[in-house]
């Protein structure tokens, strides 16, 4: 893959509280982002004449925040790939710049699944419904009990990494677990919900919304924040193959495949994995960030319990990853999260888990649904990253 | 039994998740409505459990043949629901969810019954056959 030079950046982010916002709705968590977001590029309200949007759980959006902000708003993309989707608003908003339909994409999300008492999964009326096998919870046990059987790990094994991503949140002020540690024996002790997955291997459900602007570079230099730059994207997605009656699993519950999305965003970039200075993997249950910890190669196969254990994965660690405890307990805005804490990672605002000199980001979503799973890589970098 | 999309058992205990049944698939439900299982077989020789192009050597579906098979393979991965996610299956918990794979090849999703769902485990050795549940038939698992 070819290293290219950057051309593309996030100029503004707004983020919302996130937990319980009752009484809120959606849309209107989605055009609090949007405020937020403009406000932080110091960009016209006009001026943003791209936007794309994913629906989320509880209330769906549907785009109307755009005209609420008074946007200009020219081209109004829907998309949903689930928890792989927030990349892909950036892949999309670059082909809408590309395309030369917008100049400035706002691309948002926003959820009050929480208030809303959603339980993701409920009812749903897949091909596997009849099989009783629902929710991404459900796909995710599949995984994690052959991801144990190949390795011989176990529950306890899990627990290291939700703890991980506990500690990461708890001095954060703005996480939905600030102040709240859990221990492996809290773990241990929490329900089943699908087994072998405990209540603590799961992330939250939570209120809130992220919304963040994609222009140029050379757009993004102009405006009030510091540009974050889109150095790699990749996609690997495998909708369709897998859990699915009858396909042979390409993407096999043991076997979770990164590569493509893995080589392109880093080929990209022109990063190996040992140049990227904070990582923020998709963290909808704790068998998808052990996956992803040994697919990037931070730890060999089977090791991802270990490499936690021994104190990688803390934010003050040379291998920091999830630094504001992301989905698992800092807020449930899907693939947002994480590319929300990767700008801020970048622009030094990461508060009390900022990263001393943080330079390049290594962002990850994964999408899980009834029909596959989606995974898409992005890197991210501050301008003087030399 | 007439397949429709999706399908409405007419048994009391209609208020299961009826399966699905694509046009392009309706020889396999229509097979297992007669006791068989069947996959459908590439020229190549790969087996898939639904219509697809094939994925080994790149034919389109339209080479695929339905075969009767065995149903013998074996457990690649399982889990257990603690928790309802449907009125149906509230009243069966905890149930095992597994993927089998077939000696064939193809893996599918399914549920492995006449066996406590703790007794399952990575690697049981089973057989998948039609089997009715309250009135619906399905691809279910059983030890052998």
């Amino acid at each position: 893959m070819s290293i290219r030079a950057p051309r593309y950046a996030i100029c503004g982010l707004g983020v919302t509280p996130q937990g319980v916002i009752p009484d809120t709705s959606a849309e209107r968590l989605a055009w609090d982002a949007v405020e937020l977001a403009l406000a932080d590029a110091g960009l016209a309200r006009r001026a943003v004449d791209g936007y794309v949007f994913q629906p989320g759980f509880g209330e769906r959006t549907t785009g109307m925040a755009a005209s609420r902000a008074a946007l200009g708003a020219n081209t109004t993309l829907l998309i949903n790939s689930s928890g792989a989707t927030a990349i892909l608003a950036i892949t999309s908003a670059i082909g809408l710049i590309e395309a030369g339909t917008a100049d400035y994409v706002m691309c948002v999300h926003a959820t009050n699944a929480r208030s809303q008492t959603v339980t993701v999964g409920e009812g749903e009326d897949t091909a596997l419904a009849a099989f009783g096998l629902f929710s991404p919870g459900g796909q995710c046990a599949l995984m994690a009990q052959s991801y144990f059987e190949r390795f011989g790990r176990g529950s306890s094994d899990l627990a290291e990494i939700a703890v991980a991503l506990r500690n990461n949140a708890v001095p954060r002020a703005d996480a939905y677990r600030h102040g709240q540690p859990i221990t492996v024996e809290q773990h241990q002790e929490s329900r089943f919900i699908v087994r072998p997955l405990r209540l603590f291997d799961y992330c939250l459900v939570t209120d809130g919304a992220v919304a963040f602007i994609v222009t140029s570079l050379e757009r993004a230099r102009d405006l009030a924040r510091p540009p974050v730059a889109v150095l790699g994207l990749g996609a690997c997605h495998e909708v369709g193959q897998a859990y699915t009656r009858g396909a042979r699993l390409a993407l096999g519950p043991a076997s979770f495949d990164a590569e493509p999305a893995r080589s392109r965003a880093l080929g990209a970039a022109g990063l190996s994995i040992d140049e990227i200075d904070v990582f923020q993997f998709y963290d909808a249950f704790t068998i998808l960030v052990a996956l992803q910890l040994e697919a990037y190669g931070l730890c060999g196969p089977g090791e991802a319990a270990d490499w936690v254990r021994a104190g990688n994965f803390a934010w003050d660690s040379a291998r920091p990853c999830n630094t504001s405890g992301t989905l698992h307990s800092w807020g449930y805005v899907q693939g947002f999260t994480h590319i929300a804490e990767g700008v801020r990672q970048l622009r030094g605002e990461g508060g009390a888990t900022q990263v001393n000199g943080a330079r390049t980001a290594l962002v990850t979503n994964i999408g899980i649904t009834g029909a596959g799973q989606a995974h898409t890589a992005l890197v991210l970098g501050r301008e003087d990253r030399t | 039994m007439n397949t429709r999309q999706p399908e409405q058992p007419d048994s009391p205990a209609g208020s299961q998740p009826p399966r699905v049944v694509d046009s392009e698939d309706r020889p396999f439900w229509e097979a297992l409505d007669r006791g068989q299982l069947t996959l459908a077989r590439c020229l190549c020789g790969a087996c898939y459990a639904r219509s697809q192009a094939c994925l080994s050597c790149g034919g389109t579906a339209e080479g695929l043949r339905w075969v009767s098979v065995s149903g013998r393979g074996h457990v690649r991965t399982y889990v257990v629901f603690d928790k309802p996610y449907h009125p149906y299956f509230a009243a069966r918990l905890p149930y095992c969810v597994a993927v089998v794979a077939l000696e064939e090849g193809p893996e599918i999703v399914t549920n492995v019954i006449e066996c406590a769902p703790d007794a399952v485990y990575v690697g049981q050795e089973v057989e998948v056959f039609a089997a009715v549940r309250d009135g619906q038939v399905l691809p279910q698992a059983r030890p052998r």
